[in-house]
């Protein structure tokens, strides 16, 4: 049974949204030209590639199922547990927990384990894991297997890369402005990393296993959904708040403007983290009291997830709505918004035709721009308990429960590094690409026509 | 004066000097080939249209050249070195000392933190060596030189506390600190007012006297050539192709070029008579050339000039011309024909009544202040104006900038909700009509703005450009029809109809402005104001709008409101004249006798102060 969560549908929502904007920009020249400009940059062109990546594992962590238990009794019945599309594809992530910390790639586990010898006796050893490298007859030969299988990973991400070659030959000559080659690069590079990580993670915990024995990797994997989502939703609760209320504040001025203004100043007063913290809280009260609403954790948790994503949003509306009211004050003195007003034009239509496409480079930089903001925003929030619930997997709360395990003698220092990879690679692709889409739409640095 | 320095040894000497700039679709050369001469105590002017490489030339010179420029060949000699391979080290101590400049924006050359003493100073010390007081006196005494009233106290202003005029006496003074023997000004006056223009030019010609500086003087003015310039040196598409003498450009200029760049300026003695144009435009510099570069527009164009380029060569005495005719060219054949048959329409009669009429009309801008907002004071733009608009005639409302020439123009669209005042349009009192109401009244004035490139939305295709004013107004009910009119008004105003669906920045400045008008026509309106709408054109791309209103008026009947600064078009074009000062017309009337026998003090020192060709005989 398909379970659609609210986040999930708004993320599949936006995704069409994107799509549709995308097929707009294609008939356009206009608004072909400032993305061309972006694609043209190599490193927009590589943060663009791992990007697609993060949202390939998000979305197909967005398309969530319920299994069916029995298939023969005539009525049906599910399970009480959501799984998504990735769980059904990488089940052996899932499925295969130890018994506790494992260090990334082990056969025995972290810690000694008291086992009773047949005499009666105790030892206290380090056991062979339940499944990370349970095949190895010999647990010596842990790293010949490793290197053989991370060989074999390599060998066929090589041969995938050279069919996609194959494929995007065709597209060189009709995008030449297009850095496609770096694209296909980056492509290799990527797979030439995750392939062989894939190939290992079947028989390996790769990124080792957390304290319940789950695995790492598993644990990252999901937690790219979480954050895309908090980055994306986030951004489509301010994008309607900023546009409509800057615009009207920097077109009609006056008393709008006034109200505006005091609205967003009195916001912007108030610290984040409290108003935040506020109402997250609040909404707990309300799930709490409100068991019957929720058939499954999954979609309580999903709850609290969506109003953290409204909350964020509610919250970083005010730098938007300046902007683009500093930037519609500029344009509505402008001439040509004067000869709409001598034509009679009504202040919608103004405001539509003349002023919106001319402020839209600086809403989609600066949405670009936020999204990384968001991510941060999240980690550190649910770090300190006011994020997402805590039976959501996402980078705040492996980096809470990561404060822990840093204090252990010894230290348990892989999930903290799985989610500081992760995360500076998202990170620091979103600001690339924010970077390369500032460049692109930047009406400075456009070159004037030629007269 | 110039005649004795031709014995002399040029203090600059610039010998086929090419400038190449980078970009993304390949390589430019704004400065192509440039040879001058410089001679102490003369006045060089360099002349041309922009995109010329006028500016790009002084930059050369200087070697101020943005990054991804540089010099690809030549020499110039200056002071016994060669400042092409001269050291940047050296090349330091050259500027400012021995070759100084200024620039067409005081408020952005000078450093908005600083005092104008400290800017001077900094100047002083660096070159001159000098210390304490005896700086202080020295910057004191430069800036009496300039002429900054008061300059004890103006010593220790900063930039934004001294008006236009006085920035740009300010950064005279920077200039001629460390007493430089050439001064490049690049359009000095070109941001400033007619009256302070005057005064500039002035200075600038008695400090240069004073001290027997060598100025290469940068403008595409020509009234100021001919007010200020000994010799003169006229720029097409990065190459000189006519240096001459000021008398003897301006009696017989030899070069197609100046013939229609004269041809194409607007003067009384025209007035009636379409101008003549220049066809085509300045062509990109980024394309190898063979042969003439002027050759497409050339009146005189012959056969072999596409394929043969003409050097610079000695015609006469102390005149170099690019162009392979040995003689001064007569008239192009077929062109004063017709100019004669349009001579005969003009001045329409005054109909009994005026089509629109203005009374007392007043706009005050509030400052506002404090917790409030309440008004605190009151900007007086325009206070208490009154005139008459007679259908099918142009009213010409002159003035210098802040006089409130464009608020009244605005005020009369209804685009301004704090004008006062009644606005009679065809007996009907408009001024307080409710936006409902005023629609009708929309569709029957129109306006048109200077600045080409802002006026035409950017997001939009030309089209739909022409059609909203259609579909907002209710104009030509059925989308069949708007096509057909969209389709008629380019033509009218002699644009291609492929232009439909293409946007405002894949057309020049000149072809932008007739997109403009043809937004204005599509309503049919009885009345247009002209906000300035040839001041940011250039000569040629002027009198091809000129000639399309001046048409468009006698088709179709059109009334115009003709805001600008520019005399010489009022002279040429308009019918009657409201001088505006400080918010009030001082004086109106015809043309004939508001321009040729003023009598408000103002009128006439606005006149006098005008740089006119005309005057060129008289002066010096």
């Amino acid at each position: 049974m398909w379970v659609i969560l609210w986040t999930d549908g708004l993320v599949w929502l936006l995704c069409v949204a994107l799509l549709l904007y995308v097929g707009y920009c294609l008939v356009d020249a206009h608004r072909r030209t400032p993305w061309r400009r972006v694609f043209s940059q190599r490193s927009a062109v590589i943060a663009a590639v791992v990007l697609l990546a993060f949202a390939l594992i998000g979305l197909l962590d967005s398309l969530h199922y319920r299994a069916q238990l029995s298939t023969t009794s005539a009525e049906q019945r599910y399970s009480g547990e959501v799984r998504s599309a990735l769980d059904w594809l990488l089940p052996h992530l899932r499925e295969r927990n130890e018994k506790t910390y494992s260090a990334p790639l082990a056969t025995h586990s972290f810690m000694r384990e008291t086992i009773d010898l047949a005499d009666g006796g105790v030892r206290r050893v380090f056991v062979r894991l339940r499944y990370g490298g349970a095949h190895l007859a010999d647990p010596s030969q842990v790293w010949t297997d490793v290197v053989q299988r991370a060989g074999a990973g390599l060998i066929a991400a090589i041969l995938g890369w050279c069919v996609v070659g194959l494929y995007v030959r065709t597209w060189y000559a009709r995008m030449p402005q297009i850095k496609l080659r770096t694209a296909w690069c980056t492509i290799g590079v990527l797979s030439a990393l995750c392939v062989p990580v894939l190939f290992l993670s079947t028989h390996y915990h790769v990124f080792g296993t957390d304290k319940v024995g789950q695995d790492v990797l598993y644990l990252a994997l999901k937690s790219v959904r979480t954050s895309l989502a908090i980055g994306t939703l986030a951004t489509l609760v301010m994008l309607p708040l900023g546009v409509v209320l800057g615009m009207m504040a920097g077109y009609f001025r006056g008393w709008v403007d006034d109200v505006i203004q005091y609205l967003y100043t009195t916001l912007n007063s108030i610290p984040g983290v409290l108003l935040i913290a506020a109402t997250v809280l609040m909404m707990q009260v309300y799930i709490d009291t409100h068991p019957s609403l929720f058939p499954t954790a999954a979609q309580r948790a999903d709850l609290r997830l969506l109003f953290l994503c409204m909350i964020l949003g509610l919250t970083n509306w005010t730098g938007l709505a300046r902007l683009l009211r500093g930037e519609t004050l500029k344009l509505s003195t402008l001439d040509y918004i004067q000869a709409a007003h001598a034509f009679g034009v009504s202040h919608p239509r103004i405001l539509l035709r003349h002023l919106l496409p001319n402020v839209m480079h600086l809403v989609i930089i600066s949405l670009v721009m936020d999204f990384s903001g968001l991510v941060l925003a999240e980690a550190v929030l649910s770090y300190v308990g006011v994020g997402v619930d805590p039976s959501t997997t996402s980078f705040g709360t492996m980096i809470n429960a990561a404060r822990l395990e840093m204090a252990r003698e010894p230290m348990v220092w892989w999930p903290l590094a799985t989610v500081f990879i992760a995360m500076f690679v998202l990170v620091l692709s979103a600001n690339l690409f924010a970077d390369a889409v500032r460049d692109g739409f930047d009406p400075r640095l456009r070159h004037a026509p030629s007269d | 004066m110039h005649r004795q320095t031709d014995m002399r040894v040029p203090i600059l000497r610039v010998q086929g000097v090419c400038t190449e700039i980078d970009t993304d679709n390949g390589v430019i050369r704004p400065v192509d080939g440039v040879d001058l001469a410089l001679y102490a105590g003369e006045t060089l002017a360099l002349v041309g249209e922009s995109g010329c490489g006028k500016s790009m030339t002084a930059l050369t010179l200087m070697r101020l050249l943005p990054e991804s420029a540089r010099i690809a060949a030549g020499e110039i000699h200056f002071a016994g070195c060669e400042l092409v391979q001269l050291p940047e080290a050296q090349m330091r101590r050259l500027r400012g000392r021995r070759i100084a400049m200024i620039f067409q924006e005081p408020a952005s050359a000078l450093n908005p933190v600083l005092t104008i003493g400290a800017q001077i100073g900094e100047v002083l010390q660096r070159h001159c060596a000098l210390r304490g007081a005896s700086l202080r006196e020295r910057v004191l005494s430069l800036l009496v030189d300039v002429g900054i009233p008061d300059p004890q106290t103006r010593i220790d202003a900063f930039p934004f506390q001294l008006s236009g005029g006085l920035k740009q006496r300010a950064m005279i003074a920077l200039a001629l600190a460390a007493d430089p023997e050439i001064l490049i000004a690049d359009e000095p006056s070109t941001a400033l007012d007619v009256t302070l223009q005057a005064q500039l030019l002035d200075l600038l010609r008695e400090l240069q006297q004073a001290r027997g500086m060598a100025m290469l003087l940068i403008t595409h003015d020509l009234g100021v050539v001919a007010q200020m310039a000994h010799r003169v040196a006229l720029m097409y598409a990065g190459q000189i192709v006519e240096v001459a003498t000021r008398e003897a450009f301006f009696s017989k200029p030899h070069h197609p070029y100046a013939r229609q760049l004269f041809a194409a300026l607007p003067t009384l003695d025209k007035r009636g008579r379409d101008l003549r144009v220049i066809p085509g435009q300045v062509p990109g510099l980024d394309q190898p050339f063979v042969g003439c570069r002027f050759a497409e527009r050339c009146a005189w164009k012959q056969a072999d000039c596409a394929l043969i380029a003409p050097a610079l060569r000695e015609v006469e005495d102390e005149r170099w011309v690019r162009c392979v005719l040995n003689a001064v060219p007569e008239d192009p054949p077929g062109q004063s024909d017709l100019a004669l048959v349009n001579a005969s329409i003009d001045l329409p009669m005054r109909a009994a009544t005026p089509l629109v009429k203005v009374r007392a009309l007043v706009v005050h801008f509030p400052i506002r202040g404090g917790l409030l907002r309440r008004p605190r004071s009151w900007v007086r733009a325009v206070d208490g104006v009154s005139f008459d608009l007679w259908r099918g005639r142009t009213l010409a409302l002159v003035g210098e900038s802040g006089s409130g020439k464009t608020t009244v123009g605005l005020a009369i669209l209804r685009l301004l909700s704090q004008a006062r005042g009644q606005i009679y349009f065809d007996t009907t009192e408009i001024s307080q009509l409710r936006s409902r109401a005023m629609r009708a009244y929309r569709r029957r004035m129109q306006i048109i703005f200077q600045d080409p490139y802002a006026s035409l939305n950017p997001r939009m295709q030309v089209g739909d450009l022409l059609l909203e004013g259609m579909t907002a107004l209710g104009v030509a009910a059925h989308s069949i029809d708007r096509a057909q009119r969209v389709r008629k008004l380019l033509d009218q105003v002699g644009i291609a109809q492929s232009a439909v669906s293409r946007y405002p920045h894949e057309f020049s400045g000149g072809q932008r402005q007739r997109i403009a008008i043809a937004r204005a026509l599509a309503v049919e309106p009885a009345l247009i104001v002209c906000d300035e709408p040839t001041s940011a054109l250039d000569v040629s791309v002027q009198a091809q709008i000129l000639n399309l209103l001046r048409d468009l008026q006698q088709r179709l009947g059109l009334t115009y409101l003709f805001i600008t600064h520019n005399l010489a078009v009022v002279d040429y074009l308009a019918h009657d004249v409201a001088v505006m000062y400080q918010g009030r017309i001082v004086e109106q009337g015809t043309t004939a006798a508001v321009l040729h026998e003023p009598q408000h003090p103002y009128t006439q020192r606005l006149l006098a102060a005008v740089p006119r060709i005309e005057q060129t005989a008289s002066r010096r």
